[in-house]
C-alpha cells in the first residue's frame, strides 16, 4: 500500500508532470486574461473607427478565437491526440451544420448588415406592417422598440431578404396629405389656400417647396396631393396641426370636403325611396309616427 | 441712433418691466430670486419700426401671457442685446439676379435679430434669447444632406439710403464675385450669420460684412467674413461679438438654385 501511494506521489510530483502542469496554469491564467486585455485594447483603439456592431464583433471575435486556441494548447499539453479531436469535431461540426442553417444564416446576413449599414442604433424603420426605433443589431437579430413599447425581433436573414424602409436616413422628410374637394370647387383657389397655409406655418420648410398636385378626377371628389416638407424630428408634429390647419381653413373659406354619395333603389322597376326631411322638431317626430 | 433700447436697465423687486424691439414685445417681471420673462410678436406693420426700451409695464402682471421662469439669485439689472440667428440665413432675392462673369455685386439685407437677455450687474447670467420675429425653415442643399436655415425673402437692395430703419434688424453688407466663367444666376445664397458681429451705426444697427466668392454651380464657394465694421455710417464699437470665431474665409456651398427631383 505504501509503496503504491509512494510509486503515485513519485508520478505527480516528477518533473514532466509538474512542467505540464506549470504550462497548462501560464496557458489558462495568463492566456485567458491576456485575450480580454488585447480584445478590450482593439476594441477601445476602434471605437471611433468603426460602427458599435462592427467594434463588438471584433472584441468577440478575438474573445472567441483565442479561448479556441487556448483550449487546444491545453489540450495538446494535456497529450490528448487533436487530430482525432479535430476529426470528431469535424464529424460533428457537419452534423451541428445542417441543423443550424437557419442560425448560420442569420449570422452571414448580420455580417452583410454590418458592412453595408442600411440602418443604424436609433433608426426608425418599417419592414412589411413593423414600424419602430431600432435598439440593437445583434449577430442574429436586430431589435425595434415599437411606437406602442412592444420589442420585435428581426432575424437578420430577414431583413437581407426583405425591403426595409429607413424614414429616418435623411434629415428632412415630406409629409403627403391626400385630400378631396367638391366638383364645384375652384382648384386655383384650393391650390392658393393650401400654399397659404403651408406659408404660414413655420413648421414646413420654404425649400423645398410645398407643392398641390391635382391628382384624378375621382368618384366623388377632386383629389389632390398636398406635399409639404419639415425637418424628420418635426414630422409627427406638423401633421398633427396642419391636418387640423386644412380643416379650419377649408371651414372658414366654404371649401366643401366632400363624402360619397350613393341613391339607393329599390329596384329598376319601383320608383326611389320616399325621402322626408327631417328637422328635429317633436311636431314632425309625431307625425312621422302617425304616418308609420 | 437711440442705444438705450441696448443698456443695462435696474429692475426693483417685484418690478414688471416692458420694452419693444420691432414686432417683439417682451415683459420682464423680477420675484424673489427669480426673473420672469414673457413675449409676444405683434402683427401690425406699424410695430415694425417701434424701438421702445425697458420702462416700467403698465401692469404689474399682465395677463394672457405665458411666462417663462430663471432663478438667478439676487440680479437687480437686466440687459438686452441684439445678436444674430442661431442658425445660417437663406437671403432669397425678390427678383433674381444675374451676374456676369467677373463681375461683382454689392447687396444689402436685414437680418432679423434675436434679443439676448442676461440679468446680474457683475456677474452676468444669460436667461434666453427671443428672436424679434418668427421666421420660417428652409433647408439649404439637398434632401440627403445640408443646413437648416432661417428663409429670407427680401429685395436685396442695391443701396442702403432708402430703405426704412427696423431696430429688429441688422443691415448686412454682402459682396458677391463672379469668379467663375459663366454667369450666375442668384437666386438664393447662404450667409453663416453666426460669425458675424453686430454695431451700432448713426442710424442703425449693422453687421459686419460677406464676401462670397463664387467659383461655378458644383463647386465650393469661398466666403469672407470681415473682422471690421462696415464704413457705410460711423462705428464706434462692437454691440454683440459672433457666436461662432470668425474665420477668415471658409469653403462652402453658399450659392445654389435648388434642384430637386419632386418625383413622378
Amino acid at each position: 500500500m505504501n509503496e503504491v501511494l509512494a510509486i503515485s506521489w513519485s508520478n505527480v510530483l516528477s518533473r514532466e508532470f509538474v512542467g505540464t502542469a506549470v504550462r497548462i496554469g501560464v496557458l489558462v491564467f495568463v492566456g485567458f486574461p491576456l485575450i480580454l486585455t488585447v480584445a478590450a485594447f482593439v476594441g477601445k483603439s476602434t471605437r471611433k473607427k468603426l460602427s458599435p456592431q462592427a467594434n463588438m464583433l471584433i472584441r468577440k471575435g478575438i474573445v472567441y478565437l483565442g479561448s479556441i486556441f487556448i483550449l487546444l494548447a491545453v489540450l495538446h499539453q494535456s497529450g490528448y491526440e487533436l487530430t482525432a479531436l479535430l476529426g470528431a469535431a469535424g464529424i460533428a461540426g457537419i452534423a451541428i451544420g445542417f441543423a443550424s442553417q437557419t442560425s448560420v444564416s442569420n449570422i452571414i446576413s448580420g455580417l452583410f448588415l454590418i458592412s453595408e449599414k442600411p440602418f443604424a442604433v436609433g433608426d426608425v424603420i418599417q419592414v412589411g406592417s413593423t414600424k419602430g426605433v431600432i435598439l440593437s443589431i445583434d449577430l442574429l437579430s436586430v431589435k425595434l422598440r415599437t411606437f406602442d413599447n412592444h420589442l420585435i425581433r428581426l432575424p437578420n436573414e430577414m431583413l437581407i431578404k426583405s425591403e426595409v424602409r429607413n424614414i429616418t436616413r435623411f434629415p428632412i422628410r415630406r409629409l403627403d396629405i391626400e385630400l378631396g374637394v367638391a366638383y364645384k370647387e375652384n382648384i386655383q383657389k384650393v391650390r392658393e389656400v393650401l400654399l397659404d397655409i403651408a406659408d404660414k406655418e413655420p413648421l414646413c420648410l420654404d425649400e423645398p417647396e410645398p407643392d398641390v398636385r391635382f391628382q384624378n378626377f375621382g368618384d366623388s371628389a377632386l383629389e389632390f396631393l398636398y406635399a409639404v416638407w419639415c425637418v424628420r424630428e418635426d414630422y409627427l408634429k406638423l401633421k398633427k396641426k396642419i391636418m387640423q390647419q386644412i380643416k379650419e381653413r377649408f371651414d372658414e373659406e366654404g371649401i366643401e370636403i366632400p363624402f360619397p354619395h350613393r341613391t339607393l333603389y329599390t329596384g329598376s322597376a319601383t320608383e326611389p325611396f320616399p325621402i322626408r326631411i327631417v328637422n328635429g322638431q317633436s311636431e314632425d317626430k309625431e307625425a312621422l309616427r302617425a304616418d308609420n | 441712433m437711440d442705444m438705450e433700447l441696448w443698456q443695462p436697465h435696474q429692475i426693483e423687486q417685484d418690478q414688471c418691466l416692458e420694452a419693444q424691439v420691432g414686432p417683439l414685445h417682451l415683459w420682464l417681471r423680477r420675484s424673489g430670486d427669480e426673473i420672469r420673462i414673457a413675449s409676444k410678436h405683434r402683427r401690425d406693420i406699424e410695430s415694425r419700426l417701434k424701438a421702445v426700451p425697458l420702462h416700467p409695464a403698465a401692469e404689474r402682471k399682465p395677463a394672457g401671457l405665458d411666462w417663462s421662469r430663471w432663478v438667478c439669485g439676487s440680479c437687480d439689472q437686466v440687459l438686452l442685446t441684439p445678436v444674430t440667428p442661431d442658425r445660417p440665413v437663406v437671403v432669397r432675392p425678390e427678383v433674381p439676379l444675374k451676374i456676369p462673369p467677373g463681375r461683382e455685386a454689392l447687396f444689402f439685407f436685414g437680418v432679423p435679430l434675436w434679443v439676448r437677455i442676461t440679468a446680474g450687474d457683475t456677474t452676468k447670467v444669460q436667461l434666453c434669447e427671443e428672436p424679434s420675429v418668427t421666421v420660417s425653415n428652409i433647408w439649404f442643399g439637398d434632401p440627403m444632406s445640408g443646413d437648416l436655415c432661417y428663409s429670407l425673402r427680401t429685395r436685396a437692395r442695391r443701396s442702403i439710403s432708402d430703405s426704412q430703419v427696423e431696430p429688429h434688424r441688422a443691415v448686412c453688407p454682402v459682396t458677391i464675385h463672379n469668379a467663375a466663367p459663366v454667369q450666375v444666376d442668384i437666386e438664393r445664397f447662404c450667409v453663416h450669420v453666426a460669425h458675424l458681429s453686430i454695431y451700432p451705426g448713426t442710424t442703425r444697427l449693422w453687421t459686419g460684412g460677406v464676401k462670397i466668392i463664387f467659383k461655378g454651380e458644383d463647386e465650393i464657394s469661398l466666403l469672407e467674413y470681415s473682422e471690421n465694421p462696415p464704413t457705410y455710417e460711423a462705428v464706434d464699437k462692437v454691440l454683440s461679438k459672433p457666436r461662432l470665431p470668425v474665420k477668415k474665409s471658409i469653403l462652402k456651398k453658399s450659392i445654389g438654385s435648388f434642384g430637386l427631383f419632386g418625383g413622378v
